[in-house]
């Protein structure tokens, strides 16, 4: 499976495209709306052009986001570089943004492992209001040293996420980090990782905020679910999700004894996995809350997949 | 001399397949007789004496042009009509046996298919019948590198293309300096997405094709190519260099893979079908791959649903288009079915394809009534040839 869909509505406002919104003359809710800036092949105006339009809107201050669309122009293996750039020039038009989603690009725009992205860190620098940050896309992307005081929502989409990029992300000084996501993604497209990479994730010193821990999309989700039903962390998370990923019996057991530490927990998402009828039922039976959509039924081992790869 | 509507219509197809049993079941109630030319007797009088069909078309007559396709004796007669103004080595009919699936020559049957149309013009030309589909724009739809040109000469919104190119390599280099990394390679005479591929090529070499042709290798070396109902994806070099060889072979159309509108997680394109001017019916079109044709596990979508998620304007400037295409590009053509899609972002449209006979949608109700296609065709063919009398 790929990313199929555009965000419709991110950090509680509805999300609109911003060219289309122009093309089509509709007044523009700078306040009350969340925009996606991207260009499209073959247009007349680019993504520098877009953005600068965007940008220069004297109601640009109360924007609460942004979403970076596809900024690819005329080539899909364009990098984000350009983005950075005029994120960095223009951050002072946006006090009032909270949120950047940074590749809102959906795989018929290109596949996540086609997205070239780059080092990033000046925006995150840019913003220092920031509250929520969510990436798509892990090649080329550089996070240099993320030390944030307000960041308090990461999300990194990938297909394929590899240690360097972990690397980072652990060794972040994000004191405010409430919810953490990382698409770990298949070896076939870069993820070498292993479930001792991902331990600081679980270590409440390092996050002490931490409310939701996700870590999905995993080769090797069955062993991340014993990590973290074991961790230290695990009494303060509300939300924990170990969703897309090959998740089986094995996991979701590991999950089942450690049931009466996660006393807060109020959402468990485990939606695209391999457990039995069996298992599904003893999850809802501990975790009613739980998300088990998206049952993969295969007989083979062998054959189970992650959800996002390509 | 326009026939009265109690002439009968003359259809040049297959007798017994759904196309013509579904067109002579339309016309019964409206108390139409339709007269059936086989496409095989038609064939076996090419360069001779057309009176043994020809006879049986009353001056005046309307003609339906149907698809000469899924009869494997039509077929062989058509490669071989095309074998005689093959410039390279064409095919060997004579020893041609039936391969379900098999892509054989496209370009040698489309030389056929473009020397029985004119056959049959030149056949019927002292009669002064009215064509449905004029065969010579028939002709210019199933050459998708013309028809492109057609469209793009009445300044019709088509995907940029890297042009027709004869070599994997060329495509390669072409996609390079062109930075059009993510294109379409059609074969310029299929249909019904054979030997279509969906190319992708990034950095490091990187490359991705996706395609529901079947390779299958024989001891000798030797490939042959088989249409499936499998969209599959290909990683390893080789394999995609004898893909886009063998297209490139048939004349390949390159195409810029232009990311299409999803709804509800699914990439989409329309089916319009264009009567008498007016788009009259549409399929939506959703599918996981690249590729939207219903027999690749396409699924069809609610008209009334997309409408809700794109909006009223973008939905009119799909109908729009397609309606603008065939009143510029085809005016002597009563229909077609186009293949429109819309872009992710700003919905723009673009056309796809115009498939002469892309009208076969059975059960499909109009966008006013309960009309299917072929009644709706000949409801305005009546009114259309009334209004000339």
């Amino acid at each position: 499976m790929t990313v199929n869909e555009h965000a419709e509505n991110w950090m509680g406002y509805p999300v609109k495209n911003y060219l289309e919104c122009l093309e089509a003359r509709e007044a523009l809710d700078y306040e009350g709306t969340v925009y996606r800036i991207a260009s499209e092949y073959d247009s007349e105006l680019v993504f520098a052009d877009i953005f600068r339009q965007f940008a220069d809107h004297p109601d640009s201050v109360l924007a609460p986001g942004i979403i970076i669309g596809s900024w690819m122009d005329d080539d899909s293996q364009n990098s984000s570089a350009g983005v950075v750039q005029l994120l960095v020039e223009f951050a002072a038009r946006f006090p009032r943004v909270r949120g950047i989603f940074f590749g809102d690009i959906i795989c018929e725009e290109n596949e996540v492992s086609w997205i070239q992205n780059d080092d990033i860190s000046p925006v995150i620098n840019a913003f220092p209001q920031l509250e929520t940050l969510r990436i798509r896309g892990t090649n080329g992307l550089v996070l240099g040293r993320l030390n944030h005081k307000n960041l308090k929502a990461l999300a990194i989409e990938s297909g394929g996420l590899g240690l360097e990029t972990v690397k980072e992300v652990v060794n972040s000084r994000l004191p405010q980090l409430e919810d953490l996501e990382l698409w770990l993604g298949s070896e076939n497209y870069g993820a070498d990782t292993s479930v001792k990479d991902l331990a600081p994730f679980m270590d409440p010193a390092r996050f002490p905020k931490l409310r939701r821990l996700a870590l999905c999309n995993s080769e090797y989700q069955d062993e991340i679910a014993a990590a973290v039903a074991s961790s230290a962390i695990l009494p303060q998370l509300e939300e924990l999700s170990l969703s897309d990923g090959v998740l089986s019996d094995t996991g979701a057991h590991a999950l089942l004894h450690a049931a009466s530490r996660m006393t807060n927990l109020k959402g468990l998402d485990l939606h695209h996995h391999y457990m039995s009828k069996g298992m599904m039922e003893l999850i809802l039976r501990a975790f009613p809350f739980a998300q088990i959509h998206d049952h993969e039924e295969d007989s083979d081992p062998d054959d189970r997949y992650i959800s996002l790869s390509e | 001399m326009p026939a009265s509507p109690s002439t009968p219509i003359v259809v040049i197809g297959i007798p017994g397949h759904k196309r013509v049993q579904l067109f002579l079941a339309a016309a019964q109630p409206l108390n139409r007789t339709c007269h059936v030319v086989d496409w095989q007797d038609v064939l076996a009088t090419v360069g001779g004496d057309p009176s043994p069909w020809a006879d049986c078309v009353p001056e005046g007559a309307t003609v339906r042009l149907e698809s000469p396709g899924q009869c494997f004796a039509v077929e062989k007669q058509l490669l071989k009509l095309g074998g005689g103004l093959c410039r390279t080595s064409p095919l060997d009919i004579a020893s041609l046996q039936f391969d379900r699936g098999a892509i054989l020559s496209m370009h040698q049957w489309y030389l056929g298919w473009c020397c029985a149309l004119a056959f049959v013009e030149k056949a019927l030309e002292s009669r002064h019948v009215q064509w449905m589909n004029h065969p010579r724009d028939i002709i210019v739809m199933f050459d998708k590198a013309a028809c492109r040109r057609r469209l793009l000469d009445c300044n019709l919104p088509v995907p940029a293309s890297l042009g027709v190119l004869s070599s994997f390599e060329d495509v390669i280099e072409c996609m390079e300096r062109e930075k059009m990394r993510r294109i379409f390679i059609k074969p310029c005479s299929g249909s019904s997405a054979s030997g279509v591929i969906a190319l992708q090529i990034g950095a490091g070499g990187r490359i991705q094709a996706q395609s529901p042709m079947e390779m299958v290798m024989h001891p000798d070396g030797d490939v042959s190519f088989y249409n499936s109902r499998k969209v599959r994806v290909f990683r390893d070099l080789n394999e995609i260099r004898r893909l886009v060889s063998f297209v490139c072979r048939q004349r390949g159309l390159t195409e810029r893979w232009m990311p299409k509108a999803t709804l509800d997680g699914l990439a989409f394109d329309l089916r319009i079908i264009v009567i008498a001017g007016k788009a009259s019916h549409v399929a939506v079109r959703m599918s996981r791959h690249p590729m939207t044709n219903l027999h690749l596990g396409a699924q069809r979508g609610d008209i009334g649903r997309l409408r809700q998620v794109v909006g009223e304007p973008a939905w009119n400037r799909c109908l729009r288009v397609a309606e603008d295409a065939m009143a510029r590009a085809f005016p002597q053509c009563h229909y077609a079915g186009l293949d429109v899609m819309m872009t992710t972002g700003v919905h723009r449209p673009y056309i796809l394809e115009v498939n002469a006979f892309g009208d076969l949608m059975p059960n499909l109700p109009s966008l006013t009534d309960d009309a299917d296609t072929y009644t709706r065709e000949l409801l305005e063919w009546e009114r259309i040839t009334g209004e000339q009398l």
